[in-house]
Formats: structure tokens, C-alpha cells, sequence
């Protein structure tokens, strides 16, 4: 017995002292998302370095970071609770610091917060319009290179000012954040938005032949928010923005499943039909024509009719419903087109064909393209076939 | 001592995965991919097919040899001051091996879930623990990695099946790489090779042919356990370069663990699954910390005549440990796995291979003696 006692008092200081890593919930300040934009005329309290020396910034220019931390103890579990009337001023709060990077602007920012910031439950990360325009290397690079940011956080562009964005106080979530991740999250299994969490992004992003595109947000009389359209960019630069009904063509030519996303076909001057997919497919070829590539990209598309203007419209009639495809496929293409010319113009690869020539055509993109840059300028004039079978499946429960 | 010859196929091919499927398994996409961009998965399976070659040379000679380690066997081939020389060359080059993916274990864990905790303890504590496993006889010991298989194999090719979704068959195309030459193949190849977990894998083979039922099981053990691993090896790079294209994969350190964090299953059980993989990976770190460890002291113990390896568990402890602490931080130490271990392919592969020749010149042959049991 005498001989275990060291032993034991050694074991006892090994196993009985916990973990060393233990971080209490309350001693963490839970952001749940981040915006960026620019600071205009604001002043930076010398946090990081003295006020004297002139700091250079990225491109962006000065910084201001607004975050949304997470109260603890305000946010309910499970969606009971209904008497409560506490809104979400209550359950979140938003602080603001400004920085010349955005490392040094968070860092900013936990100076005014008691608790260690953690991103790990990071849901929404919102950009300006104008950061966007200026080029996002920086924050990608402060999202990738902290581990605690996962990749299925939402990395956003904001119409106008980004912190507007986390002011926005809709009536069916109490936080702000968790309502706009979960928007976006059924805009995909509604088919109303591509698969672009920021790890698709990151992946468009650093691919040789694509660019990327994120979801373009706009805010509605500042209490809504609304997907309008999808932002693209050339390298790291936000060049241009789709309007909102174009994501369904775009949501066609990547063959996003499932479909979802409705479009009005119109079938003469007063006509017109409400038509809404179900499944989409796309299938690319790429081929040389006159030493330069040449894509065919053919677009099935299966839906039904969920609508119609005018009571004349027999949809009770095999000839009705193919003189309606025919006239969707002929619309759907020339949209597709105009879709990809625009981004054409922008020299934004939004769809990848630029991956589609490196990998099927392995000799000529080792001759002709070799970098991003090129294939830019090959992409800006590249021809493009469009084929698209539109195939209506269903009208309804009503027979007429 | 002499112990127990009841090591079967099995427990071989287990034991050699094992040993394979390692530490720098979250990094090697990365490494694939460095040279000879969507040619990874082609520069892996020639890189594992280096191994595969000089995996079949140890077996070999292990047959010629069944009852001898390769530092006896080697006296008798190239007599005895080569032989010690080498086998002390084989000694220190796995001391600083196993210092270095025990640091780089550590590392990762500090980096993902022990942020606060020093660099000291984790590598102490692994440390610690495979000393203490290594005290068990290499009979033993093996049956711990057959317990230990069906939790590394099996999720790996989990995570494979679960990441099919997100894979785009345009980034893996084409197979040969864009503007890559044989010569970067050739290097990426060797570079796969020299890693870590190659020449642990590679080697652990000679600790554990004495102790094989026969010279059979050790053959066919060894043959089935480069080919699993190397499957599973290939399986991960053609996940992640499918999933992430190539810039995307050179960009984190560990892109697997990367992986890991995109991957969800299909139905909303469980959000996060990158802690269960890493946890797994834990397991698969210590299996081959474990098979590396072995060879150290297996080896010192065979070239200072010791009665048993176990001798030698704690008094090398401190020395692996401080190997481990030397690197100031994770971009030296990859530095140094890549510098030593391009060294050690001089002592994993030609050296068998010389070893060899001169047997085969020479005619030497170990008894057979005791073999069929």
C-alpha cells in the first residue's frame, strides 16, 4: 500500500484535472454573422499598432467589420415558446469595429468584447456590393485560413451596405442570421439557387477555368430580404450581377436538382403560362471548330404548369401542351444564351466550360491557354450552342 | 528469447495498412498534387507501386532469411561492419521518423481540437502510450492492429462514398496532368514514396517476418496489405481532387480534414462530421506511430544485442520525444520529413535491394530450420 501512494497521487493528478481545453459556452461570444464594408471617415482606436505609423491597407481600403453575436441564454430551443414576445434585438447583438485588414477589425473587435470571439457557428458572412467590386482576396484568405469558419457558411453580396443586412428583423426567426442561412438553405431544395456555399466558392474560385458567383442579396423596405440574383466575378473581382429571374437559367445550365424555380411563358400578346420545373439536366460537349472550341451545351428541363392567364388556354390538349414546349425550349434558349454572352462580356466563366476544355482537351489547353488569363480572352469570344428540350410533365389537378 | 512464430496473413496485411495508412494520410492529396497537378492519382499509384516493388524485395529477402531480422541477416551477407553501420543508419533514420510524425500528429490535433493544450503533452502522452504498447510481444502487438483495422478502413471509404456527391468528374481529368512532363511524375512519384508512412509501412514488414507462421503468410500478407492500403491511399486523393480540383487542394495544409468539414450526410443526423473523422484518424495516427516505434526499438534492440525490444521501450522514449519537440513549427518540420525522407529511401529501398543482389551472388541463405510450424 505504501508503494502505491505516490502512484495513486500521480494518477490522481493526471486523470482527475479535466480537460485542458475546456471552454465554457458563456465564455465565448458565438458570432452567427459578419459583414464587411467599407469605413468611410471613421477613425481606428490604436488597438494594434501605434496611431502614428501610416498602416497600409489591401485593396479594399479601411474596414469596418459589424458582427452579430449571439446572446446566450435568448435563443430558445426548438421553436416552441410562442407567448414570448422578445424580438430579436433581445437575442442578438451587433457590435461594429474598423480596421485596415479584416484580421486587424476583428481583432478590433474583440477588444470590445468580454469573451473570446468564435466563428465556428459562423452562418452568414455579407459583403458590400462596393467591397466586392474591390476585390475579395483578403477575405478569403482571413475565411480560410481561420479554422474555425467552415465551409458551409454563406459568403453574400449586398446590394448596398452590408451591415444593413444584420439589421433586418424578419417576424419568423428570432435571429437574424439563422433566418437568411436557413433562406438560402431552402432556396436549394426549392431549386431556386445553385449549390454555393462558400466551399463551392472558394473551389469556382481557385479552379483554372471558372469563376465564381455568390447569391445577391437586396434588402426589402429594411425589414425583408431578397435573393435578387447572383453576383459573378472575374478572378477575385465582383463584375456584375444577374437579374433574379436569370438564376433559373442558370439553375437549368448547371443541371441543378432538384428543380423548382418557375418562369412565365408567354405564348402570344395577351397569353401566357406559368411554368415550373421539376428536373433539370445538362449535358456539355465541347469540340474544336477552326482550331477554337466550340460548346453544346443541351438543357433538359421537365416541369409542370402550374398557372395560366386566360381561360381560353385548353391545357387539356396534346397540342396545346407541345406548341407550349415549343415555345418555352425557343425562350428558355435564347435566355440561356443571353445569360452566357453577359457573362461573356464580363469575361466571367461562371459555368466552368474553361474546366470542360482542361480536362477533355488536354493538348489544346496545354498549347493554346496555360492560365487563367488566357482562357479569359478565349472565353470572352467562345461560341456557344444552347439546346434546350423543355418537356411538360403534369398541369395540374384540374383538367381544363 | 525466441518468441512465438503466430503471425498469420491476415494480422500481416492488417499490420502493413495499418502502418500505411498514417499521420500524413490528411496531407498527401496535397503532396499528389504539388507536382503534377490532375495527374494525383496517377503519381500515387506509381509512388505506391515503388513501394509495392521494394515491399516484394523485403519479403524476399525475408524468405531467404525466415528466421533472422534483417540486421542478422545482413552479417551474414555483407559481414559484419557494413552491417551494423547500416543498421545503425536504419536505426537513427526511423528514431527521427517517428520524432517527426509524432510531432506533426500533435500539430494537427493543436491546430484542430486541442488549441490550448502544449505541444509537450500531446506529444507525450502518444508517445507514453505506444511505449507502454510496445512492452507486448510482436504477437501481440499485431493482434492490437487487427483490432484496430475495421475502424481505419472502414471510415475511410466512408468518407469516400460520402463525398460522391460533391465530386465533378471535370477536375480529376485528365489523368496525365496539364503541362506535366515524366520528369514530374517520376518526382512526384518519388516524393509519395519517401513519405513517412511509406517506409514504416515498408519496414515493418522485417520486424514482423521472423515472427510469421511462414514465409507464405508473410508474403501473401504483405502483397494483400500494400494493395489494400494503396487503394485506400488512391480512394482519398481521387475524393478530394474530385471534390476540390487542383488549386483548391494545394491551398490547406491538411486537405483531407478539409474534406471532411464539406461532406454531410444524407440525411440531417449529424452536421458536423469532421470531429468523428478525426477521431478515427487519431486512431490511425497511433497504429502507425505504433508500427514506426516497433522498427525503432525492434532494430536498436537487434543491433546492441539486446535479449528483447522491450528493453528498449521507455530508454527511447525521451529520445523520440525530443526529436519530436526540435522542429520550431509545422512549415520546418515538413521541410524536414521531405529532406529525411527522401534520404531514407537510400535505406527503405536500395538497401534491400543491395542486400539482395549480394545474397543472390553470393549464394547466402538462412536456415529453414524451425520454419514449418
Amino acid at each position: 500500500m505504501k508503494q502505491c501512494k505516490p502512484l495513486l497521487l500521480l494518477m490522481s493528478v493526471l486523470l482527475l484535472s479535466g480537460c485542458w481545453d475546456r471552454m465554457e459556452v458563456e465564455e465565448r461570444s458565438t458570432v452567427l454573422g459578419l459583414a464587411v464594408d467599407i469605413a468611410e471617415g471613421e477613425k481606428e482606436d490604436p488597438i494594434n499598432h501605434p496611431d502614428e505609423i501610416d498602416i497600409p491597407t489591401s485593396g479594399i481600403g479601411m474596414i469596418e467589420v459589424t458582427a452579430q453575436l449571439a446572446v446566450p441564454g435568448q435563443i430558445p430551443l426548438g421553436p416552441s415558446q410562442g407567448g414570448s414576445q422578445s424580438g430579436p434585438q433581445d437575442s442578438v447583438w451587433v457590435v461594429k469595429a474598423v480596421g485596415h485588414t479584416l484580421a486587424e477589425a476583428v481583432n478590433n473587435l474583440q477588444q470590445q468584447l468580454s469573451s473570446t470571439i468564435f466563428l465556428g457557428h459562423l452562418k452568414i458572412f455579407i459583403i458590400s456590393d462596393e467591397v466586392a467590386t474591390r476585390g475579395i482576396d483578403e477575405i478569403i484568405d482571413f475565411m480560410k485560413r481561420n479554422p474555425e469558419v467552415r465551409r458551409d457558411a454563406w459568403l453574400l453580396v449586398n446590394g448596398e451596405r452590408a451591415d444593413e443586412t444584420l439589421k433586418v428583423a424578419p417576424k419568423l426567426e428570432r435571429i437574424p442570421a439563422l433566418y437568411l442561412s436557413n433562406m438560402l438553405d431552402n432556396s436549394i431544395k426549392m431549386g431556386k439557387l445553385p449549390k454555393i456555399r462558400v466551399g463551392m466558392f472558394y473551389i469556382a474560385l481557385e479552379n483554372e477555368g471558372q469563376d465564381g458567383y455568390l447569391p445577391y442579396l437586396t434588402v426589402k423596405s429594411k425589414e425583408n430580404i431578397q435573393i435578387s440574383g447572383v453576383g459573378y466575378f472575374r478572378q477575385n473581382k465582383l463584375v456584375g450581377h444577374t437579374q433574379p429571374y436569370q438564376i433559373a437559367f442558370l439553375n437549368g445550365l448547371i443541371g441543378h436538382n432538384p428543380g423548382g424555380s418557375t418562369a412565365v411563358v408567354k405564348l402570344s400578346d395577351e397569353q401566357t403560362v406559368q411554368f415550373q420545373s421539376t428536373k433539370r439536366k445538362s449535358d456539355y460537349k465541347v469540340s474544336l471548330v477552326a482550331g477554337k472550341p466550340h460548346f453544346e451545351i443541351s438543357v433538359d428541363v421537365k416541369g409542370n404548369i402550374t398557372g395560366k392567364n386566360d381561360h381560353r388556354i385548353d391545357l387539356n390538349n396534346t397540342a396545346t401542351i407541345s406548341n407550349i414546349e415549343e415555345i418555352a425550349e425557343k425562350a428558355f434558349q435564347k435566355e440561356m444564351e443571353k445569360l452566357i454572352e453577359e457573362t461573356q462580356k464580363k469575361e466571367s466563366d461562371i459555368l466552368g466550360l474553361g474546366e470542360y476544355v482542361r480536362s477533355r482537351m488536354r493538348s489544346y489547353w496545354d498549347q493554346e491557354v496555360k492560365t487563367k488569363e488566357k482562357w479569359r480572352e478565349i472565353y470572352k469570344d467562345l461560341s456557344v450552342d444552347v439546346k434546350v428540350k423543355v418537356k411538360i410533365e403534369g398541369v395540374g389537378l384540374k383538367a381544363k | 528469447m525466441r518468441e512465438p512464430r503466430q503471425i498469420t496473413a491476415t494480422q500481416t496485411m492488417m499490420m502493413i495498412t495499418n502502418s500505411m495508412v498514417g499521420v500524413a494520410i490528411l496531407a498527401l492529396p496535397r503532396i499528389a498534387v504539388e507536382l503534377v497537378n490532375s495527374g494525383a492519382i496517377l503519381v500515387t499509384f506509381i509512388g505506391l507501386l515503388l513501394v509495392f516493388c521494394s515491399m516484394v524485395i523485403i519479403a524476399k529477402l525475408g524468405v531467404r532469411f525466415p528466421n533472422e531480422s534483417l540486421i542478422q541477416s545482413s552479417k551474414t551477407i555483407i559481414g559484419r561492419p557494413l552491417a551494423y553501420l547500416f543498421g545503425f543508419f536504419i536505426f537513427l533514420f526511423f528514431i527521427l521518423i517517428v520524432g517527426f510524425i509524432t510531432r506533426e500528429f500533435a500539430f494537427i490535433l493543436s491546430s484542430f481540437l486541442f488549441p490550448d493544450t502544449p505541444m509537450t503533452v500531446l506529444v507525450g502522452v502518444m508517445l507514453i502510450v505506444v511505449a507502454i504498447t510496445t512492452r507486448n510481444d510482436i504477437t501481440t502487438i499485431s493482434y492490437i492492429q487487427f483490432l484496430y483495422f475495421p475502424f481505419i478502413a472502414i471510415p475511410i471509404l466512408f468518407l469516400v462514398l460520402l463525398s460522391i456527391p460533391e465530386i465533378d468528374m471535370r477536375l480529376i481529368r485528365p489523368f496525365i496532368g496539364n503541362q506535366t512532363n515524366v520528369f514530374d511524375f517520376m518526382k512526384g512519384s518519388i516524393m509519395i514514396a519517401a513519405l513517412p508512412f511509406a517506409h514504416i509501412g515498408m519496414f515493418v514488414l522485417t520486424v514482423l517476418i521472423p515472427h510469421t507462421k511462414n514465409t507464405k503468410h508473410a508474403i501473401r500478407g504483405s502483397i494483400l496489405g500494400i494493395c489494400i492500403s494503396s487503394l485506400l491511399l488512391i480512394l482519398i486523393v481521387f475524393a478530394v481532387l474530385g471534390v476540390f480540383g487542383i488549386n483548391e487542394t494545394k491551398n490547406p495544409i491538411w486537405p483531407v480534414y478539409v474534406l471532411t468539414r464539406m461532406i454531410q450526410l444524407p440525411f440531417e443526423l449529424l452536421e458536423r462530421l469532421d470531429i468523428l473523422f478525426l477521431i478515427i484518424w487519431i486512431l490511425s495516427a497511433f497504429t502507425t506511430i505504433l508500427s514506426g516505434y516497433l522498427i525503432v526499438i525492434y532494430n536498436g534492440s537487434q543491433l546492441f544485442q539486446l535479449r528483447s525490444h522491450r528493453v528498449l521501450s521507455y530508454i527511447m522514449l525521451p529520445i523520440v520525444f525530443m526529436v519530436a519537440l526540435y522542429p520550431k513549427n509545422v512549415i520546418q518540420l515538413y521541410d524536414f520529413i521531405r529532406t529525411i525522407g527522401l534520404y531514407g529511401l537510400f535505406i527503405t529501398m536500395l538497401y534491400p535491394i543491395l542486400l539482395l543482389l549480394v545474397a543472390l551472388i553470393r549464394k547466402k541463405k538462412g536456415s529453414t530450420a524451425n520454419e514449418t510450424m
